[in-house]
């Protein structure tokens, strides 16, 4: 530290000092001192993409649903699996394949519509039925293939059936170790209003604030749409207390950059709830400035690679498998997350496989050969893949819209030119578009990610590698790899975890993808805001918020 | 002096010290004030410092303009990097090069388009008046009605964000001066005694546009196109400021400017090097627009 910048830090501390001294108790943080306006602001990028438990599938739309929704269980601040709208935790039979639920007898709908087995029954039907990206998390229950199959046999799953008003039973077809915690993650496990849907629109209902009808502590009060949203908690919850805050107000603002200015002149009070996360400018400036503590890195479980699709285009398929290696074995990891990860604050190299570190079925650091940087290997091998450059002739990669991805695919198309003498155009969407189309299996090299809903390898097999995977993207399907997974899914996880090692060593062999990095999510918190901030998987519930006097 | 026809001159009239002045042109006249004007001077320079900035940068650039992390990112000003690196660790001076050549290509080319819809109208619409006029002079006038930035930006959202495109998309909101310059100054050399003389001798309507009428209002012209280069440069760095302009990682000031700024507390020189470039630019552009305007207006000779 210079002598300048030591003199400015200890009249800055001074001055917080005596700061802190006028205003009292202002910032002990006990119940008496919180600010008469509990509200809380933040901003979104995008506008969310829905908000119906059975489509959700962006962790953004999960960040807020989380706090409106429930379901019979859900994951505490700790990451444990907890009873939600159950009086316990299921029972479930020796053999694991009967669960059987008890629901607590005094739920109620935010218009006081009271919630029994049967609204748990409608909504799980629904919703796998819908067969959108989660719809598999009921793909254990007996009779989910009539209800998922192309032309279904039938609308409800044969295996899930209520016994009285506030018991229902769930039979498997196998035993599923990984089952609770989908259950838990919410989604498609969530429970909604039939009453409700049925009056305002299968599609629509819940775009409306008197659509928007759940069980959870918030309740949305005015939307409008790409602009803004707005929340408040239930009056008379159910549940009890909704905590401190009395009106959650959302911003959507496409340009990153301005959201750290507004919180800086008391605009917003976070910045990073909702899987957003400030510049890397922003994170650099907090990280050297006397407003550090303000900042917090938090390693989350989140991958990111490059997606190649199996399906169509030059990387399809084997023909296509040098190639991917090519385009893998091109990128300097370390270059990247130093580019377009503010000097390695917001992310750390992938070289670990695609499961994120920290996770059950992780392979550890540098086991994943295709994550080595090696530019003579890489164009040696495209060179022979695609001599004359036909093959990549109008390559794009597409990516939705931020800045960090931003950086990412112009760091890859830089790194792609200089290693590969590739030129690759970017291709920015929209994130509804993109995600839309990407479910689709539309691109041909493209942005993927991934952050785990649950510690267990499954989330990231079913919903992303096998061939009936509904967030793949690339189409990648291999029958040896999907028997294994399948065989894996129906035993405890201490019992399973080599198979999926097994199984994801079958996917680096066949490059299903170029992985990237490993995530770390940023939030800024105004220092009187208390209960911010998240776990490695998702924010804080909002319940846990509360503003104090400042 | 006038002297009857036919009566010789005094002896002491006829003088041999007697001098003609000098014979120059109205270009040679244009180019000794041109010459007067330090600021155009000093314009002059700058564009052509551009222009061989520009064109090296075909060849030659001290780092690849698309290379990223050629050195830390965000660093300063070095021995090795001129003007520090960026956010993506890119040389910026590099980028300062082939952002020349990308502001020229589109100045340039915006001006090309500009002048050959414009003058095309203009001398139609004054030449032939009556109905052509009204119709042409219609169309300018809905012209300027409508928005110009909506216009560009939907033409480059529907056929792509080329540099042609581009272009192409800024000119045909911006033909419009010249062709209502151009209109007026054919109205008025239309009526002048050489056009005159070339209709008395049958020459075509044509002929007489384009060899007597155009090369008589060049001068104007040359202004006023020398005026639509650093408009079009602004528009198209407003537009890559935007995120519309030329795909990356082709370098463009305007983008260049829109990244700087996000880290303009952190890194300021990576905003200000583009920044200043423009500016320069501009400025050299309106400067030796105004030297030309001077120079090629006799109601401002001295």
């Amino acid at each position: 530290m210079t002598q300048r910048t030591g003199w400015k830090a200890l009249s800055g501390s001074v001055l917080v000092t005596l700061l802190l001294a006028a205003c009292g108790s202002g910032s002990t943080g006990t119940s008496e001192n919180l600010a008469a306006d509990q509200t809380i602001r933040f901003p979104i990028n995008d506008d969310i993409g829905t908000f119906d438990p059975a489509h959700q599938s962006a962790l953004v739309d999960f960040d807020f649903a989380q706090n409106i929704f429930q379901g019979p269980v859900k994951f505490d601040n700790a990451g444990k699996i907890v009873p939600d709208l159950l009086t316990k935790l299921p029972d479930v039979s020796s053999d694991a394949l009967t669960y059987t639920f008890h629901l607590k007898q005094n739920i109620k709908f935010s218009n006081g519509d009271p919630v029994k087995a049967d609204d748990v029954l409608y909504s799980w039907n629904r919703a796998a039925a819908a067969g959108d990206a989660y719809a598999g998390n009921f793909s254990p229950i007996v009779g989910y293939d009539a209800v998922s199959a192309k032309v279904p046999t039938s609308k409800t799953l044969s295996g899930l059936t209520k016994t009285d008003d506030y018991t229902f039973v769930a039979k498997l077809s196998a035993p599923a170790g990984w089952w609770l915690s989908a259950l838990a993650l919410g989604g498609v496990s969530w429970v909604i209003d039939q009453k409700v849907v049925t009056a305002k629109g299968e599609d629509t209902w819940w775009t409306t604030p008197d659509g928007l009808v759940a069980t959870g502590p918030f309740k949305m009060t005015a939307r409008v749409p790409k602009a803004s949203l707005d929340f408040a908690p239930v009056a008379n919850w159910w549940g009890g207390s909704t905590g401190a805050i009395k009106k959650i107000h959302v911003d959507v603002i496409a340009d990153q950059a301005s959201w750290v200015t507004k919180y800086e002149q008391g605009g917003y009070e976070i910045v990073g709830y909702a899987n957003m996360s400030p510049t890397a400018e922003d994170i650099l400036r907090y990280q050297a400035g006397t407003h550090k503590a303000e900042l917090t890195l938090n390693p989350s479980v989140r991958s990111s690679w490059v997606g190649f699709s199996f399906v169509k285009g030059p990387f399809a398929g084997d023909a296509g498998k040098d190639g991917r290696t090519a385009f893998s074995m091109a990128i300097d990891r370390a270059q990247m997350v130093d580019v377009a990860c503010a000097k390695g604050a917001q992310c750390t190299p992938a070289t670990g496989g695609l499961i994120a570190k920290g996770l059950k079925g992780y392979l550890g650091d540098g086991q994943d050969p295709t994550s080595k940087f090696d530019a003579a290997a890489a164009k040696a091998l495209y060179t022979k893949w695609d001599p004359t450059g036909s093959k990549v002739k109008g390559l794009k990669y597409t990516y939705n819209t931020s800045a960090t991805n931003k950086l990412v695919a112009e760091n890859l198309q830089a790194q792609w030119k200089q290693n590969l003498g590739v030129t690759v155009a970017l291709e920015a969407l929209d994130r509804q578009t993109f995600f839309s189309n990407r479910d689709k299996k539309t691109y041909v090299l493209f942005r993927h990610s991934w952050s785990a809903d649950y510690d267990h390898p499954q989330d990231w097999f079913d919903n992303l590698f096998t061939c009936a995977a509904g967030s793949s993207g690339s189409g990648y399907c291999n029958k040896t790899m999907d028997d294994l997974v399948t065989k894996a899914d129906q035993k405890p996880i201490d019992q399973s975890l080599n198979d999926y090692i097994s199984a994801q060593k079958m996917m680096i062999a066949d490059v299903v993808g170029a992985p990237l990095f490993y995530s770390i999510q940023p939030y800024l918190v105004k220092p009187y805001v208390k209960g911010a901030g998240g776990n490695a998987f998702f924010d804080y519930y909002w319940t846990a918020l509360k503003v104090l006097q400042h | 002096m006038a002297t009857l026809p036919g009566a010789a001159l005094p002896e002491e009239y006829v003088s041999d010290v007697y001098e003609m002045p000098e014979q120059v042109t109205l270009w040679q006249d244009a180019w000794r004030r041109v010459r007067r004007n330090k600021l155009a001077l000093a314009g002059t320079t700058i564009i052509a410092i551009l222009v061989l900035m520009a064109v090296v940068s075909v060849f030659w650039t001290p780092y690849p303009v698309w290379k990223q992390a050629v050195g830390p990112t965000y660093a300063g000003i070095s021995a090795q990097h001129w003007l520090g690196l960026d956010a993506s660790g890119r040389d910026i001076f590099s980028r300062i090069m082939g952002g020349a050549l990308i502001s020229l290509q589109v100045g340039v080319g915006t001006m090309l388009i500009v002048s050959a819809i414009g003058i095309m109208m203009g001398l139609l619409a004054g030449f032939y008046r009556g109905a052509l006029d009204a119709a042409i002079s219609l169309a300018i006038n809905i012209w300027y009605g409508i928005p110009d930035l909506l216009v560009v930006i939907l033409l480059v959202l529907l056929f792509g964000r080329s540099l042609g495109n581009i272009a192409f998309a800024i000119a045909i909101t911006r033909w419009m001066d010249m062709a209502r310059l151009v209109r007026g100054q054919t109205f008025a050399l239309r009526e002048r005694e050489f056009v005159e003389a070339a209709r008395s001798t049958g020459t075509r309507n044509l002929v007489i546009i384009f060899r007597h009428i155009f090369p008589n209002a060049l001068g104007p012209i040359l202004v006023q196109a020398t005026y639509a280069v650093p408009q079009a440069i602004l528009f198209e760095a407003f537009l890559s400021y935007l995120g519309l302009g030329v795909p990356p990682p082709t370098p463009s000031w305007g983008a260049m400017a829109a990244d700087g700024f996000h880290a303009l507390e952190l890194a300021p020189h990576i905003v200000l090097a583009p920044a200043i470039a423009l500016s320069l630019t501009l400025m050299a552009f309106n400067f030796v627009g105004d030297g030309l305007r001077d120079a090629l207006d006799p109601r401002m000779r001295r």
